[in-house]
Parts: C-alpha cells; structure tokens; sequence
C-alpha cells in the first residue's frame, strides 16, 4: 500500500523485451525503490541502462513483465482500459527529449489539448494554458505560433506547461535536457525545479551529472538494475 | 480546441496530400453518381417505353407483311367497330399496296442504283412503287421501313381530303419522274395532283406514293385498310383488348400483333445501358472505397507518431479514432460535394455514350430495319442531374467514412506509445 510520504512505490520491477529469436533481454530487471512526495528525483545512468522503461512503466506508457508500481494510490501495474487513460491523463505529466508537440497546432493548443481531452470547456482551457506558459515562462507574443517557429527551449517550455495542464502529483522528464544547449538546459532543470515547490514530484531521467546535482534524491542505474540510491549534497 | 477544429488543421497542414486524396476520391464519386443518375434515368425510360410502345396492337390480314402476301383489305365496317372496343384511345387505319401502271417510273432497281439488296445486277428488274395511305388525322405516319415523311416542298393532306385527288411522293420518285408540285398523274385512270414532295432519308421510302385512305380506296378498288394500328389506353389492358379484337376479326381473318417484340428489343438496349450503369456504379463505388480506405491507412501510418504522442498525453482510442474519422468525413465531404458538381455537365454526355454502346452492340435502334422509326424515337435517354444528387454525394461520402475509418480505428487501438516514441 502507498505510504503517505512516498509517492512512488515500486516493487521487484521487471520488464522483458524480445531480442532476436526466442531469447529476451531485461530491460528494467528487479527494481525496487520508493520515492517521496515533493522532491526532485533523478534517474542517472548510461544510454540503454533501463531509464527510458523505468519511467514509461511509472507512467502506463508500458506494461512490466512482472512486479508493482504504485503512484499516488493507484496500482499502476494492474490497471488497463479507461482507468489507464484517466492515469495519463490527470495523474501523470509527460516532458520528453525531442519536445513531442503537436506539429500543426499553436503552443497555447498544444497546452490546451490534454484539457480538451479530459473535458474542459474551451474557455477555461484557454485561460489556464496562458497562465501555464507564462509559468513556464513564454512569451505572450509566441503562444500563437507553432512548434517550428519556437527555439529548442521555447519548444520543451512548452511541453512542460502541456505536462502540467492537468496538474498530475508527478512530472516524468526523460532526458529533458538532452536537445538542448547547456545554458538553455540549465533554465530548463530550474523550471522543473521550481515546480517541487507547488507540490509536484518531479521525476528526470538523465546521464548529465549537473541535472543530477539539483535533485533530491538519485538513483543510479546499470543494465536494468539500480545499482545506487544516493541523496544529493 | 475542438476534435473538428484539429481535423480540419492537420488536413490544411498537408493540401497538396489533401488536395490529391480529394481530387482521385471526388472523380470516383463523381463517376458512381453519374452512374446512379444514368441509371434512373434509364430506369424511367424503361417504363416511358412500357408506356409508349406496349400500346400498340396492329392488325393486318391474316399473312401479309407490307405489300406481299395476304389476301385483299380488313373490311372497312369491322374496322369501324374497333373504336367501339373498351380501352382503346385511338384506331387508325392506314394502306399499302402497290402501283403497277406506266404512268410512272421506279427510281429502284435496273441495277446500279441499288436496287434490292444493293444488288448490281444488269438485270431489267424494276421494284414496284409502293403505295401507302393514311388517315388524313395521322399525326406522324411512319412509312414501311420505319422511315417518317419529312417534307421539302409543298403541304401534306389538310383534314377535309380523306377522299380528294391528291398525293405526296418520295423525292428519288418525283426525280425520276420530274414531278414537281402541281403535277398530275395519271393513276389508274384518275388525274392525281401532286401537293408535297418529302425526302425519308432512304432511296426506298422515297420510292412511294403517299395518299389519303379514302383516294386510295378509289383509286385500287379496296374496300377497307391493309393494316389497323389500335392504342389501347394503357400496357395492363392491351390483351383484353386484343381478345376484343380477335372476336372481330378471327385469326383466320386477320393477323394481330402487340409491339410486345419490338418492345423487349428497345427494352433491352436501354436495359443494356442500365445494367452496364449499375456495373459501373458498384466499380466506381469500390474504387472510391478503396482510394479512402488506402488514404486514411496511409494517413495513420504516416502519423503514427503523433499517434503515440496523443496516447502519452492520455487520449484514448475513441478520441484518436474520432479525429481521424472527422477528417475522412471531410476529406469524403469534399469529394463527394466536388463530384456531385461534376455530375451536372457529364451526366448525358455518359448516357448518350452508353445508350449508343449498347445499341451498336444489339442494333436495334436506328432508322433501318422494321419498326426502326419507333425504336429511334423512344430509345434515347433524357439524364436529367436533380440537386437530390447532392443528397446522394453525402449519403456516400457518410458512407465511406464509416467504412474507411474501420480499419484505422483498429490500427489506432493497437499503437502502444511506448514503442512508438522508442522507434518512430
């Protein structure tokens, strides 16, 4: 059962991919691990260690093999159908590497969408996306323009305020800086960070040793396996 | 922002795509809706036929055809008693015999000028001049042959000259002949005036005296018509009538013929044309299906991205799947509005040619051949394009949304977004 404190519970946690022929490789491969409510977490490690799964487990985007993941109360493991589409919708927030926007809609659509998607009327969904893009800090003068006329950063500011457009208790961030410049990364992991402070847990999986130095707590991963759990100095 | 608003945006975000998709689906549409119009049109025409034709009872003596064989005339008092017969509209009493006198000269036969049979014989064969006489209330009287007097000089009979010393004749007789109009002829032994020279477009119609039933009953010594055409009022009474009319004249008397035969062969020319409508119509049909079905799998795959991006943010299957379909129903709305306006200028000209495919292949219409006349008359079709065929571009472009929006929403409910954003 989740613990009031920890946000996050995972327990013996395996996921199985099919390799060539019969054989398959375990991606994620008996992880354990409970993360607390309100804290910035970072899931360090090589490329193909394990991080990507782990998060696309915590958030639905996938199905473990074998093992629990409880968030926030819901046994995410075992739910399917519309409880699934509801978790994504309103429990979990999305920021991945490559933006992920939708190409042919404005910034302030694309915030607007998962408020589409769960319901809201337009006008409310167009009020709260201004806000979340000034949050984020866009300019006004950019929320009419599409994906292809913002810079990098604009761009995952963006999806940002879209992770946040229907205020999930956790953010998962994969590798949110890893398109970007240093500086522009740099205002990219205070932005995450700020949002500690309203309440969120924010999840980063990245292999930068900087972003892994805001957070809360890491996690160290190694071929599907944490292999250290640390707290930040 | 609503399903339709973003329906609408990713199909302006690609127009030439948009554009093609459209344009292919709006000509198979097109085509199906022209093939449905050609076929009602046909359809009607079928029954106009039934209508017009099926009508039509003749009696002639029993075993004569045109000139030849038979024995003598119907007499005239039981043809009289026709008109008396329930259901019938009209009775009209007509004559053909034959002029054998030296007043005049066939413009047919003694070889080369393509006698019978286009025969080149040297032969001194000379073909008869035929004679034929109508009611002088006969609106359109159709020579033997099927061929229809169309005048180029003088009048035709005026109503008071059922019985005066007048004729009309065939242009190719009045050349050879020299006749023009004011000249009298000396047939069998009364002086006939000439009042009209017509031109049937066939050297052997014009090859004819015409004259009113009354002169020409003088003139050969008959008493009574060769040939009775009967209207019945309509097609479900025509064998009541022609029991009616077997009591007046037995089969020993009289031969009667419906236009039951001639019916079933311009019957089957527009039949033809309407079934190779309807093929068509299901070809154009499957061809628009196909053209959609393949669009919008394409149109999935080639999104399949954005797909598992929409999943990600917690958009379900119906969502997704309801975006798509909004757009194959515009897609589908457009082509079907676009083929619908196409249908108006093509409409008749696809008619005509299919009218004119299955006559040539059947040849039953034209002017030759027996009955000819009749047959040209009623077996083109008249493709009117009624605004309801916009009616019908929806109810397919509804259609084949549905229909093509099948597939994509299985293929939609099979992404997972995880692999997608992992490999796409």
């Amino acid at each position: 059962m989740s613990d009031n404190k920890d946000v996050v519970i995972v327990e013996g946690l395996v996921k199985r991919f099919m390799a060539s022929g019969s054989t398959t490789v375990a991606a994620v491969d008996g992880v354990s691990f409970r993360l607390p409510r309100g804290k910035m977490i970072a899931v360090k490690g090589p490329s193909g260690c394990g991080k990507t799964t782990l998060l696309n487990l915590i958030g639905a985007l996938d199905k473990p093999t074998a093992g629990t993941i409880v968030v926030d109360g819901i046994k995410v493991s075992e739910i399917s159908g519309r409880d699934e589409i509801e978790y994504r919708l309103k429990k979990v927030g999305f920021v991945f590497q490559y933006y992920y926007l939708i190409p042919n809609l404005t910034a302030l659509e694309n915030v607007m969408l998962p408020m589409d998607l769960s319901g809201l009327k337009r006008n409310e969904q167009e009020t709260r996306a201004r806000q979340l893009l000034e949050r984020v800090g866009l300019d006004a003068r950019h929320h009419a323009r599409r994906p292809a006329k913002l810079s990098g950063g604009e761009q995952q500011r963006v999806a940002i305020a879209r992770a946040l457009a229907n205020a999930p208790a956790i953010i998962l961030a994969d590798e949110p800086t890893g398109n970007l410049d240093s500086k522009t990364g740099r205002r990219i992991v205070e932005l995450l960070h700020s949002l500690i402070r309203e309440g969120r847990t924010v999840v980063v999986a990245t292999h930068d040793a900087d972003i892994a130095a805001r957070a809360d707590t890491i996690l160290e991963m190694n071929d599907g396996k944490i292999v250290g759990q640390s707290l930040a100095s | 922002m609503s399903v339709v608003r973003r329906a609408i945006r990713n199909l302006i975000r690609s127009p030439f795509r948009t554009g093609a998709i459209v344009a292919v689906l709006a000509i198979s549409i097109g085509l199906a809706l022209i093939m449905v119009t050609v076929h009602g049109a046909t359809e009607n025409q079928l029954g106009a036929i039934g209508t017009q034709i099926g009508t039509e009872i003749t009696v002639r003596p029993a075993g004569r055809f045109g000139t030849m064989g038979g024995n003598g005339t119907l007499a005239q008092e039981d043809v009289d008693k026709l008109s008396d017969i329930p259901h019938v509209v009209s009775v009209q009493g007509s004559i053909q015999t034959q002029y054998t006198g030296d007043s005049l000269e066939s413009a047919v036969g003694q070889g080369g000028q393509g006698g019978q049979g286009g025969s080149s014989s040297p032969s001194r064969f000379r073909m008869g001049i035929m004679v034929m006489a109508f009611d002088v209330a006969t609106e359109t009287p159709t020579l033997t042959g099927g061929a229809e007097i169309n005048l180029v000089e003088g009048r035709y009979f005026a109503i008071d000259e059922n019985d005066a010393d007048v004729m009309v004749v065939g242009k190719a007789l009045a050349d050879k002949n020299g006749l023009v109009i004011g000249s009298k002829v000396d047939i069998n032994g009364t002086q006939v005036e000439v009042i009209g020279i017509y031109d049937s477009g066939q050297l052997f119609g014009n090859n004819m005296l015409v004259m009113p039933v009354g002169t020409a009953q003088r003139l050969f010594d008959l008493e009574g018509v060769t040939s009775v055409t009967v209207q019945a009022d309509d097609v479900k009474n025509v064998n009541a009538v022609v029991n009616s009319i077997r009591e007046i004249f037995p089969e020993s008397v009289a031969d009667v013929t419906t236009a039951q035969d001639m019916y079933q062969r311009i019957n089957s020319s527009v039949a033809n044309a309407q079934s190779t409508s309807q093929m068509a119509m299901i070809v154009a049909f499957v061809v628009a299906a196909v053209v959609i079905l393949v669009s919008v799998v394409l149109m999935v795959r080639q999104r399949v991205k954005e797909i598992g991006i929409l999943k990600a943010i917690g958009a379900s299957d119906r969502q997704i799947g309801l975006q798509f379909g909004v757009e194959t129903l515009a897609v589908s709305v457009a082509a079907a509005i676009t083929g619908a306006l196409l249908t108006f200028p093509l409409a008749q000209k696809v008619g005509d040619l299919l009218i004119s495919g299955s006559s040539t292949s059947t040849g039953v219409v034209g002017r030759g051949g027996f009955g000819g006349g009749l047959v040209s008359r009623v077996a083109g079709v008249n493709v009117a394009v009624s605004p309801e065929v916009f009616l019908y571009a929806l109810g397919i472009a509804i259609a084949l949304a549905v229909v093509a929006s099948i597939l994509p929403a299985w293929y939609i409910s099979r992404v997972k977004p995880a692999e997608v954003l992992r490999y796409e």
